[in-house]
Order: C-alpha cells, then structure tokens, then sequence
C-alpha cells in the first residue's frame, strides 16, 4: 500500500525521539538524579518503539519521497532502538562515575538515533547525508565527553577531522551522481543508469566517493584507521553504541545506495566490495591479535566483523541481503553485551586493559561466562547466535559463486579465535590481583542478561527471525 | 527418548551448575546416575534397534530446511555405550582421584557438558546438527584441560588443542557447506543415496579434503597430532575419557559415517589410508621415546587411532568390521591404563619412567591391571587386542593383495609399528611395576583404595573377556555398527586362533620382534632421540602462532601510528587507487575536447597567486605565515567571482574568508607550539606522488563533469519569472524572499539560535571569569 502527502503518524517515531531527547535537556536542568534521565530517555526508547507498530508493513514514503518508510527501514529502527536502550542502561553507571555530564550524553544519544533512523529511512541521497551529519555531530561530542582524559578529547578531534573529509568526499560523491543522473532519489538515478548514464566515468567516479563515505561509517578498510583511536578514547558506552548503532546506520545506507540506486553498476561495486570485505576482515584480524587494551580489541574486532557483513554487498543477492541484516542484528546483541562485561570490570576499578580481566571467573561468574558466550558468538563457533550468522553468510556467498569468499572468511574466523581466547583464558585462567566479588549493578546486570539471552537464542531458534529479515531482503 | 537421553545431561549440567557447590566432593557419586541410566537405556537398545535405527526428528530452521535429526543406528550405539559406560566409570573415579580441595562442581559441569555434547555427535543425523556438537566439545575439552588452570603448561595445552581443533572445524564448515551445495541436503541418510552424484561433483576433491582435515585435526592424525601431547595436562581421568576413549574418535566417527557417500574412491581411500598408517608409525616410535607414562600414552593413542583411521580407509566390509571391534577394544584397555597411569601418579607423586620401579610388591592390583591392558595393547593372543589387530591385518593383507608388487607396503608398515607398539606395551608394565623398587619416588607406594581401583578394573575384564569370548559382543554391539558403515549385513570372524596365515605371522612377527629388541630398548631409544631431535608439526605451529603475533605487531606499528598525517596519506592513496582504477576499468580517462572561452589576462593571475600562495602554505615553516596565506588563497577567489560579476558570490565567500582566518588567528594564540618532525625522503616523494595524483584526479573529475549536462539550467525560469510572479527585479532577491521564502526563514531561524548559542556562552564564560577574578580578589584579601 502506499501511501503519500503529510502523513505523522508514520513520523511519530522521530517525533517521539526528538522530543525525547528535548526533554532530557530540560529534565537536566531541573533534577539532580541523573537516573531519572535514563528512565525517561528508555520510556521514549519504548514509546518510540511502539509507535513504529502501525507503520509496520506498510511502504510509504513521506515529505515528497524524501523519507521512506518500509519494512527495511522497519528492521533498522528495531535494531537501533535495542542498541539506544541498551546503551542507555550500560551508560547509567558509568555516566555517575565518571561525572559526565548527564544531560548532554543522554540527549545527544538520542539525537544520534534520530540520526540513524534518517539514514535507514530514506531514499533520497541528501537525506541520507542529513542524518549522516547528525549522527556524526553527536558523536563527535559524544567521543570528546571525557573532558579530563586526553585521548577522550583526542579521539574527539580525529574523529571530527577524519569524518569532515569522507562527508565532503561523501558530498562530491552526491553531486556528481546527481550532475550525471539528473536525481537525488535513488529510484530515479537507478533508472537513470538503466537508461544508459551508466556509461558514463564520472558517475564512477561518484559511486566509488558514496562508497568511501559509507565505507568510513562502517569502519572499513582502508577507512578505518579512526576507529581504535575513537573507540578506544571514548566513553566506553559511547564505543559500544558506535560501534554497533552507527555501523548498522552505515550499513543500512550502504544497503539502500547501492541495492536501490546504483544496481546498474553492480559489476563494479561487487567486485569492490568484495576486495573490501576481504582487506577489512583481513586487517582487523591480523591487527587484533597484538592488542593489549581491551576497547582497542574490540575495535579491530568490529574491523573485522564489519568485514564480515561486506560479504552480503559483495554478492548482491537477497540471500545475502538476509545473511548483512541477520549478522548486523545479532552483532549488535553480542557486541553491546561485551561491553556491558568490559564496563563493569572497568566500574570496579581495575582498568581497561586485557590483564585486568585476570580473575574475573571467580569476581563474577555470571559476567565471565557471559563474555565467553558473546566471544564464542563472535568468533563463530556453534551454538551461538554467532555461529548461525556467518553460517548465513557462508552459504550466502557459496551460493552466488563466491566460494573463495567463503575460505576467506573461514580462515579469518580461525585466525580470529585466538584474540578471544586470550580473554577467555586471562579471565579463567589466571589468578585475580584481588579476589573480591565484584559488585554488578543492576542496569549492567539487565543489560547483560538481555543481550546474553538473545545471543543464545538467535543461535538455538533462529527461524522466526531468519524469516523476518529474508521477508525485509526481499522487499528491497 | 532419544531428545530426553542427549538433553539429561545438559540439563544435569545446569543443575550442577546451580547447585554442584553443595555437595562438595560427593557430586560426582550423585552426577554419575546420569551417564549410568543413559547406560542402561543404550545396553536395553542392543539388539533391539529397528533396521536403519531409531530415529527422532523436529523441525527447527524451516527456512534452511534445516531440521534437529538425530538417529540410533548400530555405528553411534557403539559410541553411545563407550560414552555413558566409560563416562560413569570415570566420573566414579575422580570423586576419589580429585582431592577433597578441588573444586568438584567445576569438574562435573564441563565433564556432563562434554558427555552431552559427545552423545549429541554421534547421535546427530544432520551433519550441521553434527557440526554443532562437534564444536561443543572442543570447547568443553578446552575447559577439562585448562581445569588445573594454576599450571602454564595447563593453559597453553588447553589453547593449541583448542586452536588446531577449531581450525580444523572450521575446514569442515566449508566441506559440509559446500557438501549441501553439492547434494542439496546435510541428512546422511539422503546424502547416502546421493553418494554417486556427490562423488561426480566437482566439488568432490574440495569436499573430501576439507571434511577430512576436520576429522584429522579432531582425531590427531599425523600431522595434526601435536596438540594431543600437549592435552595430557589435564587431570588424568579426563585423558582416559575425552583424550583416549571418546573425543578424539570423534574424527573415525565421521570418517565411519561418511564412507558410506564419499568413500570408495581413490581420492578417499589413500589420504585415509596413507596418513592413518603414518600416524601409527610415528605415534608408536615417538611413545617410545617418551619418559612421562602420561606422555607415552598420549602417543600410543595417537598411534592407536591412526590403525583404526586406516582401517576405517579401507572401506571394506571387512576393514570396516574390524576397525569398529578395534576402536571398542582401543577405547576399554586405554582407559584402564590412563586409569592406572593416573593411580600411579596419584599414589607415588610421579610420573617419570627414570624414578618408577619395582611398584608389583607394593601396588599388586594395580600392577596386573596395567599388565593385561598392556598385553591387551601389544596384540597378545587371549586378550582383545590381539583379535580385533588380526581382523585389521588381514583387511590390509587383503588390500595389498590389489597392489601388486607394492603388496608388502601396508602389511609391513602395520607389521613395523605393531613391533613398536608392543615394545613400548612391555615398558609399561615392566619397567613400571617390575624389577626392584628403587625408592625414589616423592611419596612410597602403596596400593590406591578398592574405590579408585573398581574403574581400570572394570574395564581390563572387559578387555579379557572380550579376548577370551568375543562374541559376547561381535554379534550384538561390533557387527551392527559395521553394518550400519557398510550398508549391508556384515559379519566379522572374531576367533582365537584363524590357522597360521599372513595377519598371525604379522602378529608374531610383531611380539618375537618386540621381545628380542626389549633388551635394547634404552639404546633404542637414545637413538631415536638422536635421529628426530625436533617436531617439525610442532614447530610449523610455533612458527604460525608467532609469525600471526609479529605480522600484526608490524601493521600496528607501521600503519596505526596515530598520526593524521598518516591517517590522510592512507585515505588519499586509497582514492587514487579506487577511483583510478576503476575509472580505467570503465572507459578511462579521456576528455571531450573543451569548448570553453580561453582565460583572460586577469584569471590567469588570479590563478598564479592561488598557486602561489598554496605552494608557500606548504613550504612556509611559520604557522602565522600559513594562515595569512590560506586568507591570500581565499581572496583570489573572491576577486575571481568579481570579476565574473557575482556580487553575491563574492562577499559571501569574503566573509567567510575572514571569519576563517580571524578565528585561525586567534585560536593560534593557544595552540602548542608546531613540531616538524624530519620526514624521510622516500616518504615526501610518496607524499608528492599520492599528492599529484590526487590533485589530477580531482581536476579530471572537475573538467570531465563540467562537459555532462544533462537538463536545462533551473536559472531560466527564474529569469522568466522573477518579474511577473515575484514582481521584483533584482533575481537574487526574488528567489530569496519569494520562491525560496521558507528556506531563507528556516536559514534565519537556525542562525538566530546559533547566535543565542554563541551569546551564552561567550556571557557564561565572562561570568566564569568574573567569579574566578573574585575569588582571587578574596583569597588575596585573607
């Protein structure tokens, strides 16, 4: 069905955010419990969430096509909204420790997400840049929000710098494929291109600048070198919802730039992609095995994983369209948990580097069994969540002839284990500095109890999701 | 049942997991009811399972078509017993094996994790289900062998057998992948019936080699077998059950399964065969050379699996029988010795040949344990070794048979290794228990209690029952499975005494051989420790493992050196790679000839004080200087929209121009002084190429997109209309307040908010400075 003119209800879910986020600005102001602006900002979370159910299923496009909601975007809002409230509930420890500035933090996660739902829910090139820009302004501040600590300040400028130059590349990208197209929506520079401008260098040119813009968002080689340096300087929460949310955003617009507008130039952008995907999984690997700090080896990790999930784009089909979308979910699960272990030991006083795991199998069980779960996950190995997600991805890429990309990524599943390993090891098996338990609060234990199940079981029944995300490939 | 069967233990595992803490050291006397009615149940189905057995399937990823299958056929029961019997007899005891201290719960736990996950193996009738659990008790045996966890050697043992197992799992992955590919299904049965058309795939090659590294890997085959030595760390009844009876068959399990639909070819049969032979060769004479009993043992499994692994290559009816009855036999008189390795270290503090003797006096039950499990190993008639290793033999002499002149070539390689089992068989026992007692020990000996001894000895009756009478289990346990390998009834002949024909002269070649060399056995040995000083697998895995950590150290340094600089050259050598090549890929480089109007004296000027001026910008080693000529740089370009008659154009450009360089200027007062590090030449001529290209790149891109025009220029209809839709003249203005009316307000809004902005904060910062002032003034006044 599809639906056009001034349509809010569709909106609400932005509206909600939006005025969520105001909010928390003004509930800053007034209250010295700084909880209550993570009660409020996981009730807009909600509210935001259920205001996505009238929309569901249906395909309209709002405000002259410049926004577009469809089941794609549907899928992406679910995925975001999961990793907002997760990172809302691993922040509020963290954010009264650190005395960070309750207010901003929160209310710029939430206009991040904001950010995020732009870039999933459009097909327009310059919205998709809008909401770009506005996740990566946040961020920006978000980073820098450790004001005492250098590298927290430092990521914060790397990141503004290095993210300035790929949106101006971004940008040019945009306006040549607009100079060569006539169009800014991507329905239209697809037939654009099918009716003969894809014989045209220029419109390369522009696809292959889209795609470094898109590739810096998702971390990906030889864009990548921000990200141990960001995600390791900033606050740990921020890394987790970085890593996950933005890259997912990232992906999201990945999919719709080159899916909906660009598939006339299918045969070169595969090829790319593919070359990526090999380098970023690769690189992230190799390079991870040498860390000592445990966010720098989840930064590598996400390299690498976002290596992973390239291989959908690299073969182009909705079979590995369903592979990116069922791999970014569970990542997002597995990945914020990991971060919710590594912010409580980080809350307990040792710090953040792999020895200070020492131990933790006797401080607290629960969370050393939880990390091992999210790391088996993202290692690959059966029966996690993990394990099903490359699975897809394998057959994904054997499947459209691209066996070689398979064994590549077997491969570097292998080489991946034994970073992990070293953190499973160091928390099993050697001896804590000190043998207190440590003290689990409630929202870190929520957070990990959420994700850890939802680990597990998207890797035990996966069929219900699986067919969800092939019915949301499918109507790309 | 079979869904109740393989969950019992996971969901004892939970409990022991929840409340195993309590019990203390009696847990594993409560947790062994579960391996013993698993048991029970299994030793009820012998003889009693429906043709093609019992199967039990649940639909679980429609979408894949991926369903949890299991089936309990002749081949997994033999496995099944093996597990839940030697998994009860096991779990008995380490309740008395593991001190009062230990920690019980955590011992039980992985070790009913691990059952689990092994009953789920070879219960699994998908291959994929099969995969799952496969990997579960990778990770389980991780965790057995890293549970003395205080021990370095503990943690890496547990990491290289992890590490070479998941690298082989994942191997297997891709062939199981590429097998589905191939066939369109993962259920063994249907890809039983597919096996000619798998085998005409040309993934065929791909998809042997693959599922057969995998099986390697699992089964420390030659030269995966490194990490099993090393697995020895763990406590001594998990050698005897995952290391020895159970995990490490896991990869015959498969190879058994799978010989119905990939074997039968050469591309099969000779890695089976050739690399199970070797295996057996190297793992016997590198046991021989071993000091620790544990050590040795660890070896002469993995000779021990090799024997079967080529049997199983084999594929015949006949191979295939034997090679079940051997793994049988394997699996009891192993575990009795690993038992009675692990009393001995328990009872005397050591493990070390040199320091061991003379312990029959002392240790009487433990002796003759060790002496018939032993015997049983070396193939001495009456035992059962000696039957299933003649049943063996004859597979080969049958196989060499088709070889022509090469007929003596397996026989001879089994009959050497044979001859080197049994040398070191006699060690363990004589050098151990006989001769006299030298005292050296860290504690004197004395005989483990009848609780610890009820284990091995269990399982040596086995081994001389079965010796004595093997029927009592060829006809109900060792020919069904050989069936279910086959396809077709089999039956082996398991008798004492066969007539003297080529496998008993093998068998006596091997027993005469080994008794004339055991007086040279210690020259043996020296001399063998001469000839292979060094594992060459195991330094390959060194090698790898430090290679990986150095290559990585070496990008890290080299390319995330945290500098922008560096950061920017990446990104632009990128670019010019990406767009360049791709540009060339589709059509290249070429330009339309240029209509446009030739420069004017004043552009080219214009253009020579921009070039100018970012030349010095680079060049200058003054930032005050940089920043005057970044302002120099933006004017030229402000006078060339004059000149090109664009007033607005013009000043707004102007005023960002100064905008820019007054805030430079002034945050320049408050940046840390510039340091010019020295930059290598190599470096600035690559800089200078990434640099020149980027900027070709750029202009090519510019002039190329300027000659593209697709549609009419939207400034037409603003010339057109401005007048009698927005009764103005001046355009500009029109478009401003009239067409794009809402757009100007919404630019006024956002802009009278950013100053809002601004004045905050510049005011709150006066106040800050305000108040800190005061304050001084105050301190000052005190």
């Amino acid at each position: 069905m599809a639906v056009t003119g001034m349509n809010f209800t569709l909106l609400l879910p932005e509206l909600i955010l939006v005025a969520t986020g105001i909010l928390l600005v003004l509930l800053d102001l007034f209250t010295e419990q700084k909880r209550v602006l993570v009660y409020a900002g996981l009730a807009g979370v909600l509210a935001s969430l259920l205001a996505l159910i009238p929309g569901f299923g249906t395909t309209a496009s709002i405000w002259a096509d410049m926004i577009q909601v469809d089941s794609l975007a549907g899928f992406f809002k679910i995925v975001f909204l999961a990793v907002t409230a997760l990172a809302l509930l691993v922040s509020l420890e963290y954010v009264e420790r650190r005395q960070i500035q309750a207010g901003e933090f929160y209310a710029l996660l939430i206009f991040a997400t904001v950010g995020m739902f732009l870039m999933a829910s459009s097909l327009n090139l310059l919205v998709i840049y809008l909401g770009l820009e506005l996740v990566a302004i946040a961020s920006y501040a978000l980073v820098g929000l450790l004001k005492q600590d250098g590298r927290s300040v430092e990521a914060s400028i790397k990141y503004l710098l290095v993210s300035s130059a790929t949106s101006a590349v971004f940008l040019f990208g945009i306006s040549l494929v607009y100079g060569t197209t006539g169009s800014l929506a991507l329905p239209q520079i697809a037939q654009a291109l099918a009716a003969g401008a894809a014989s045209q260098p220029v419109l390369f040119a522009g696809m292959l600048f889209l795609l470094a813009g898109l590739a810096f968002k998702v971390a990906a080689f030889p864009f990548h070198m921000w990200a141990p340096d960001t995600y390791e300087g900033s606050p740990t929460p921020i890394s987790a919802f970085l890593i996950t949310g933005a890259e997912a955003a990232g992906f999201a617009a990945l999919l719709r730039v080159f899916l909906v507008g660009l598939p006339g130039l299918a045969d070169a952008w595969t090829t790319i992609f593919a070359a990526l995907s090999v380098l970023t999984m690769t690189y992230g690997n190799v390079t991870a095995i040498s860390q000592t700090k445990i966010k720098r080896l989840m930064a590598y990790s996400a390299i690498a994983q976002a290596g992973y999930v390239l291989v959908g784009l690299a073969v182009a089909t909705g079979q590995g369209t369903a592979a990116m979308l069922y791999y970014l979910l569970v990542y997002a699960f597995m990945t914020v948990g990991a971060f919710a272990v590594i912010i409580l030991v980080a809350n307990s006083g040792a710090g953040e580097e792999i020895s200070d795991f020492r131990g933790l199998s006797q401080r607290s069980p629960f969370f050393a069994w939880a990390l091992v779960i999210y790391f088996l996950s993202l290692i690959g190995i059966p029966p996690t969540a993990g394990f099903f997600g490359k699975l897809n991805l394998f057959s994904a890429a054997i499947a459209a002839d691209m066996t070689w990309l398979a064994v590549v990524m077997v491969i570097n599943s292998v080489i991946s284990a034994p970073y992990y390993f070293k953190v499973i090891r160091t928390m099993f098996l050697e001896e804590a500095a000190e043998a207190e338990p440590v003290r689990a609060p409630a929202s870190l234990t929520w957070a990990t109890a959420i994700t850890l199940v939802v680990t597990i079981l998207l890797g035990l029944v996966p069929d219900q999701v699986y067919s969800w995300v092939r019915l949301v490939a499918g109507a790309l | 049942m079979l869904p109740t069967v393989l969950t019992l233990p996971f969901v004892a595992a939970g409990l022991v997991a929840l409340f195993g803490h309590r019990a203390g050291s009696k847990l594993a006397s409560v947790a062994l009811a579960v391996p013993l009615a698993i048991f029970a149940w299994l030793v009820a189905q012998v003889g009693a399972l429906p043709p093609g057995g019992l199967v039990w399937s649940h639909g679980w990823i429609e979408e894949l078509g991926l369903a949890l299958s299991f089936r309990l056929d002749g081949w997994s029961l033999l496995f099944a017993l093996l597990i839940a019997g030697i998994g009860t007899l096991v779990l008995w005891y380490s309740r008395f094996y593991l001190g009062p201290d230990e920690d019980h719960s955590k011992f039980v736990l992985y070790l009913l994790l691990f059952m689990g996950s092994m009953l789920g193996v070879v219960f699994a009738e998908n291959l994929l289900v099969l995969y799952m659990f496969w990997e579960l008790t990778s990770i389980s045996s991780f965790l057995l062998i890293g549970y003395w966890h205080e021990r370095e050697a503990s943690r890496e043992g547990a990491l290289k057998a992890l590490v070479i197992t998941v690298i082989g799992g994942f191997a297997m992955l891709v062939g199981l992948l590429l097998l589905s590919l191939s066939a369109g299904t993962l259920s063994v049965r249907e890809l039983a019936l597919k096996a000619s058309e798998i085998q005409a795939h040309p993934f065929y090659p791909w998809i042997v080699g693959l599922i057969l590294a995998g099986a390697f890997t699992k089964s420390a085959q030659v030269p995966f077998h490194i990490w099993l030595p090393s697995a020895m760390e763990a406590p001594t009844p998990v050698s005897a059950y995952l290391h020895s009876a159970t995990m490490v068959k896991a990869g015959l399990y498969l190879v058994g399964r799978l010989s119905l639909v990939l074997g039968g070819t050469a591309a099969w049969t000779y890695p089976v065969v050739v690399v199970g032979l070797l295996t057996m060769l190297v793992g016997s004479y590198t046991a021989l050379r071993q000091r620790d009993l544990k050590a040795l043992l660890a070896y002469s499994t993995v000779s021990q699996l090799g024997f079967i692994m080529a049997a199983l290559g084999l594929g015949t009816p006949g191979a295939l029988g034997a090679a079940a009855f051997h793994l049988f036999n394997h699996a009891t008189f192993k575990g009795a010795l690993f038992l009675v390795v692990g009393i001995v270290d328990h009872e005397t503090g050591t493990r070390d040949l040199a320091k061991l003797g003379g312990l029959r006096r002392a240790m009487p039950w433990s002796a003759a344990f060790m002496t018939l499990s032993a015997l049983s190993l070396a193939g001495v008639p009456l035992l059962s070794g000696f039957i299933s290793k003649e049943l063996i033999f004859t597979s080969l002499v049958e196989a060499g048979s088709l070889m022509g002149g090469l007929a003596w070539l397996l026989p001879g390689v089994a009959t050497v290794a044979s001859l080197l089992t049994a040398l070191y068989s006699f060690v363990l026992f004589h050098e151990v228990f006989d001769g006299q007692a030298r005292g050296t020990t860290p504690r004197p000996a004395r005989e483990a209690s009848p609780a610890l001894l009820l284990s091995p000895g269990l399982l040596t009756a086995v081994a001389v029952l079965v010796g004595l009478g093997p029927h009592l289990v060829t006809g109900s346990l060792i020919d069904p499975a050989a069936s279910a390998l086959a396809g077709q009834p089999v039956e082996i002949h398991a008798a004492l005494w066969h007539g003297v024909n080529a496998p008993f002269l093998m068998s006596a070649t091997a027993l005469v051989g080994a008794l004339a060399f055991y007086p040279a056995r210690h020259r043996l040995r020296a001399l063998l420790e001469r000839l292979t000083t060094r594992w060459t697998a195991e330094r390959a895995y060194q090698a790898f493992l430090n290679g990986l950590m150095g290559l990585a150290q070496r990008v890290t340094d080299r390319h995330m050196t945290g500098r922008l600089a560096d950061y920017l050259l990446y990104i632009l050598i990128a670019f010019v790679v990406l767009v360049g090549g791709t540009v060339l890929a589709n059509g290249g480089f070429a330009l339309r000839p240029l209509d446009l109007a030739s420069p004017t004296v004043v552009e080219l000027v214009l253009l020579a004080a921009m070039v100018a001026g970012t030349l010095f910008v680079v060049r200058t080693r003054s930032g005050l200087a940089a920043i005057i000529t970044l302002g120099v740089v933006g004017y030229s370009v402000v006078l060339l929209w004059v000149h090109w008659q664009a007033p607005d154009l013009a000043l707004t450009q102007l005023v960002v121009e100064s905008v820019s360089v007054v805030l430079l200027l002034l945050a320049f007062v408050h940046f840390p002084k510039l340091e010019r590090k020295p930059v290598a030449a190599g470096r600035r001529r690559l800089n200078l190429a990434v640099a020149v290209l980027s900027g070709a790149m750029v202009s090519w891109l510019s002039i190329r997109a300027n000659g593209t025009q697709l549609f009419e220029p939207i400034s037409q209809y603003f010339i057109e209309n401005s007048l009698p839709l927005g009764g103005g003249r001046n355009i500009v203005n029109v478009i401003l307040v009239d067409f794009r009316g809402l757009d100007t307000l919404g630019e006024i809004t956002v802009l009278s908010i950013a100053a809002l902005g601004v004045y905050m904060l510049v005011g709150s910062r006066i106040r800050r400075t305000r108040r800190e002032a005061a304050e001084r003034q105050e301190g000052e006044g005190l």
